[in-house]
C-alpha cells in the first residue's frame, strides 16, 4: 500500500465514521417503533450504527496495516487484481499523484461560481468559472478567451433559451 | 410481435429517428473521450431531456447509453487509452493490432461485434422483459426486499476486492437516501433543521459529482495535459476473410455471455469483458496469440460489453430495480418523465415501452452505419485536450445539477460528491455501491417496513414465501460462500493426505 492510498483510505474511513456518528446522533430522538410497525428512527439508527461500527473496523485494520505502507506504487498494482475502479486502468491509478493545490484551486473556482451566481447571475459566474478552470489547466491567451465565451454562451443558449431552465440572473441585475 | 412492430413504427418517425441519431452520435463521442465515462456523461446530459416528450427523451438517453459502449473501443484500439472502463480489455489486443497496422480491421470487428451483440441483447431483452414483468406483478414487498438485499450482497462481492469497503459504501448510500421526509410517517430525518434538506438529496447531482466532477478535479491537479497522439492511417478498414471467420464465434459467445452477466448486479459491462477475454483465451487453439494482437481478444470483449448493456436493462424494465449506475440514471430519466419502470410499465405506458425497444433496434443499426465510415472523425475527438474538455464538463455539471430542481443547493451537493468521488478514486474504492445504496435505499426501507407489517413482526415469514425465501437463501449462500469454499478445500486436502498415507 502506498502512502497516498493509505491516507486516502484513512480519510474515507474517518469521513464515514463521522457520518455514522452524526446519523445516530440526529436520529436518536426519533421513534424506533416495533417490528410490526417500524418507526421513522429504525433505519437511520440501524444503518448509522452499522456505518459507525464498520468504519471503525476499517480504521482499526488500516492502523494495523500502517507498517506495510510502502513508497512504491507497485505494491498497489499487485494488491488490486480486480478492475476495482471504473474509468481507470490500475497502472494509471497506481501512479496518480496528489496535488492538494489542484483540489484547493477547484474549491476556490467553485466558491467564486456560487458567490457570483448569487450576485451577478449565471452568465458572469460561468464565464469566471470556465476562465478559472481553463487557466488552472494551463490555458492562456485568446484560446482561453474563446473557450470562456463559447462555453458560457452555448450553455446559456441551450439551458436558458432553448430548454427553458430559468438560470439565476443575480440580485445585482434583478 | 405486434407490439414490437408498433414500437419500431413509432421509433421510425422522423423526429424520433433524428433524436435517436443525436443520441447515438453523442454517446459515441462520449465513449471516445477518455476520462468522461457514460455514467458521468448521461447524468450530465440528463437535464436536456427535462422539457422533452417522454418517448423522445427516453430514446435520446437510450441512444447515448448504447453509443457510449460503441465509442469506448475507438480510443482503446487507436491510442491505447480506454474511453470508458468497459473498454480496458480491448486495449490489450486492440492496440497491438494498431501497432501491426490492422487498426481498421480491429475497429471494424469491434463495430460489427458490438452490433451483433447489441442485437442479440435487444432480442433477448424484448422476449425476456415482458414475462419477467408479468411474473413481477405478483411480487409483494417481501419479494422486493429480498431482490434489493440480494442485489446488494452480489454487488459487494463483485465490485471491490474488499467486502468491508463495499458494505461501507452501500450503507453510506442508504444513510444518504434517508435524508428528508419519511414517506410512511411524515417525520423529518437527518435534515439538521434546514429547509434545504426537507425534500432529500436528489441523486442526479450525486452521480454527476461522483463520476463527472471528480474527473475535472483529477484533471486540475495534473497541470500539463498533453493531447493524445494517434496514428489514424485506416487504409485497410475491412477485416480479412480469416479475421472475420476468427471473430464470428467470439462475437456470438461474447454477446450471450455479456447479456447473462448484465442480469447480475454489479459493474456488469466491465466484468463481462474480462469474462469474455478469459473464455476466448481458454477455448482458443492458439492462446499464445492473445496479448499480441489476436482479433478474438477484440471481438469477444467488445461484443460482451454491448450484450451486458442490454442485459442490465432487464431488471430495470421488468422489475423497476436498477442494479448498476447506468440503468439507475435511466431510472431517473423515466421518473422525471412521470413513468415508473417495472411490471406495470407495459400496461400503463405500452407505447413508450415498445417505442424504446424499437429505438434500440434502430439505434443499433445506426451505430453500425455511423461507426464504420465515421471512425476517423470519432478518433479525432479523442485528440480533444482535457484543457478544453474539463471546463466544459464542469460547467455542464454545474448547470445540470442546478436545473434538476432550480436549486443552488444541488450545485453544492454536486461539488461535495465531486470531492468525495475524487477521494474514492485516490482510495481505489469503486463508487457504484454508494450510488446504488442511494437509489435502492428507499425501496429497501419501504419494502422492509411493509413486509414486517404484513408479517406482524415475524421475520421468519420472509423465508416461508417461495420467491423471497429462495432469494434470501441465495443471498445467504453468497455471503457464506468464502467460508464454505474454505471448508470444502480443507476437507479435500485432508482427504488427499489420507489417501496418500494409505
Amino acid at each position: 500500500m502506498t502512502p497516498i492510498l493509505f491516507k486516502a483510505r484513512i480519510i474515507t474511513a474517518a469521513l464515514l465514521l463521522v457520518t455514522g456518528l452524526v446519523t445516530v446522533w440526529q436520529s436518536w430522538s426519533l421513534p424506533m417503533g416495533k417490528l410490526q410497525a417500524i418507526g421513522a428512527g429504525f433505519f437511520p439508527q440501524v444503518f448509522g450504527t452499522l456505518l459507525t461500527v464498520l468504519s471503525s473496523v476499517m480504521l482499526l485494520l488500516l492502523f494495523l496495516q500502517r507498517g506495510q505502507v510502502k513508497a512504491s506504487p507497485a505494491a498497489d498494482l499487485q494488491e488490486e487484481t480486480v478492475p476495482a475502479v471504473e474509468g481507470e486502468t490500475p497502472a494509471v491509478e497506481g501512479e496518480e499523484p496528489v496535488h492538494v493545490r489542484g483540489l484547493i484551486s477547484f474549491i476556490v473556482v467553485f466558491i467564486v461560481f456560487i458567490v457570483l451566481t448569487h450576485f451577478a447571475g449565471f452568465v458572469i459566474a460561468s464565464m469566471a468559472a470556465v476562465a478559472g478552470a481553463g487557466y488552472l489547466l494551463s490555458m492562456r491567451g485568446w484560446r482561453l478567451l474563446l473557450l470562456t465565451v463559447l462555453v458560457s454562451g452555448i450553455n446559456y443558449l441551450v439551458f436558458d433559451y432553448w430548454l427553458g431552465v430559468s438560470l439565476p440572473a443575480g440580485i445585482w441585475f434583478q | 410481435m405486434e407490439d414490437i412492430l408498433m414500437g419500431i413504427g413509432t421509433a421510425l418517425s422522423w423526429s424520433n429517428l433524428l433524436i435517436c441519431l443525436i443520441g447515438v452520435a453523442l454517446g459515441t463521442m462520449v465513449g471516445v473521450l477518455p476520462g468522461l465515462g457514460p455514467v458521468g456523461a448521461i447524468s450530465m446530459l440528463l437535464p436536456i431531456t427535462f422539457s422533452m416528450e417522454p418517448t423522445a427523451a427516453l430514446i435520446l438517453i437510450a441512444g447515448i447509453y448504447f453509443g457510449g459502449m460503441y465509442g469506448g473501443s475507438t480510443s482503446s484500439i487507436l491510442v491505447n487509452v480506454p474511453g470508458e472502463a468497459a473498454s480496458v480489455v480491448t486495449t490489450i489486443d486492440g492496440y497491438k493490432m494498431t501497432q501491426k497496422g490492422r487498426a481498421g480491421a480491429a475497429l471494424a470487428v469491434s463495430a460489427i461485434g458490438s452490433f451483433i451483440a447489441g442485437t442479440i441483447g435487444i432480442i433477448l431483452l424484448t422476449f425476456l422483459a415482458p414475462p419477467i414483468a408479468q411474473m413481477a406483478i405478483r411480487f409483494g414487498p417481501p419479494e422486493y426486499f429480498a431482490i434489493v438485499l440480494v442485489g446488494f450482497l452480489v454487488l459487494s462481492r463483485l465490485t471491490d476486492t474488499s467486502l468491508l469497503r463495499s458494505y461501507l459504501l452501500i450503507i453510506a448510500g442508504i444513510v444518504i437516501s434517508i435524508v428528508g421526509i419519511d414517506a410512511m410517517s411524515g417525520t423529518l430525518r437527518l435534515t439538521f433543521d434546514t429547509t434545504w434538506l426537507i425534500d432529500g438529496l436528489d441523486f442526479t447531482p450525486i452521480i454527476m459529482g461522483l463520476y463527472g466532477l471528480s474527473e475535472v478535479i483529477s484533471a486540475m491537479e495534473q497541470k500539463s495535459q498533453k493531447p493524445i497522439k494517434a496514428d489514424l492511417s485506416l487504409r485497410k478498414l475491412m477485416p480479412s476473410k480469416d479475421e472475420m471467420k476468427r471473430s464470428a464465434g467470439p462475437m456470438f459467445r461474447g454477446g450471450i455471455l455479456g447479456f447473462l452477466i448484465g442480469l447480475i448486479p454489479g459493474p456488469a459491462t466491465i466484468l463481462s469483458t474480462y469474462a469474455s477475454y478469459g473464455l476466448e483465451k481458454k477455448i482458443s487453439k492458439h492462446p499464445e496469440r492473445f496479448g499480441k494482437g489476436a482479433i478474438e481478444g477484440v471481438a469477444g470483449p467488445e461484443a460482451a460489453n454491448n450484450g451486458a448493456s442490454a442485459g442490465a436493462l432487464v431488471p430495470l424494465l421488468s422489475l423497476g430495480v436498477p442494479f448498476s449506475p447506468l440503468p439507475a440514471i435511466l431510472l431517473s430519466a423515466f421518473l422525471i418523465q412521470g413513468i415508473t419502470p417495472g411490471p406495470t410499465m407495459m400496461t400503463n405506458h405500452p407505447a413508450v415501452f415498445w417505442a424504446l425497444i424499437g429505438s434500440m433496434y434502430i439505434g443499433n443499426i445506426m451505430l453500425l452505419v455511423l461507426n464504420l465510415p465515421m471512425v476517423g472523425l470519432f478518433a479525432k475527438i479523442s485528440h480533444l485536450s482535457p484543457r478544453v474538455l474539463m471546463p466544459i464538463v464542469m460547467i455542464f455539471c454545474f448547470v445540470g445539477a442546478y436545473s434538476v430542481r432550480s436549486s443552488l443547493f444541488d450545485v453544492i451537493v454536486l461539488v461535495i460528491f465531486g470531492i468525495l468521488g475524487y477521494l474514492l478514486r485516490k482510495a481505489k474504492m469503486e463508487p457504484s455501491p454508494l450510488v446504488l445504496g442511494v437509489i435502492l435505499g428507499p425501496l429497501l426501507e419501504d419494502s422492509f417496513s411493509q413486509s414486517t407489517m404484513i408479517f406482524r413482526g415475524d421475520l421468519t415469514q420472509f423465508f416461508m414465501r417461495p420467491i423471497s425465501g429462495t432469494l434470501l437463501a441465495i443471498g445467504l449462500l453468497i455471503t457464506l460462500w468464502p467460508l464454505i469454499g474454505k471448508l470444502i478445500r480443507r476437507r479435500r486436502n485432508l482427504q488427499s493426505k489420507a489417501e496418500k498415507r494409505i
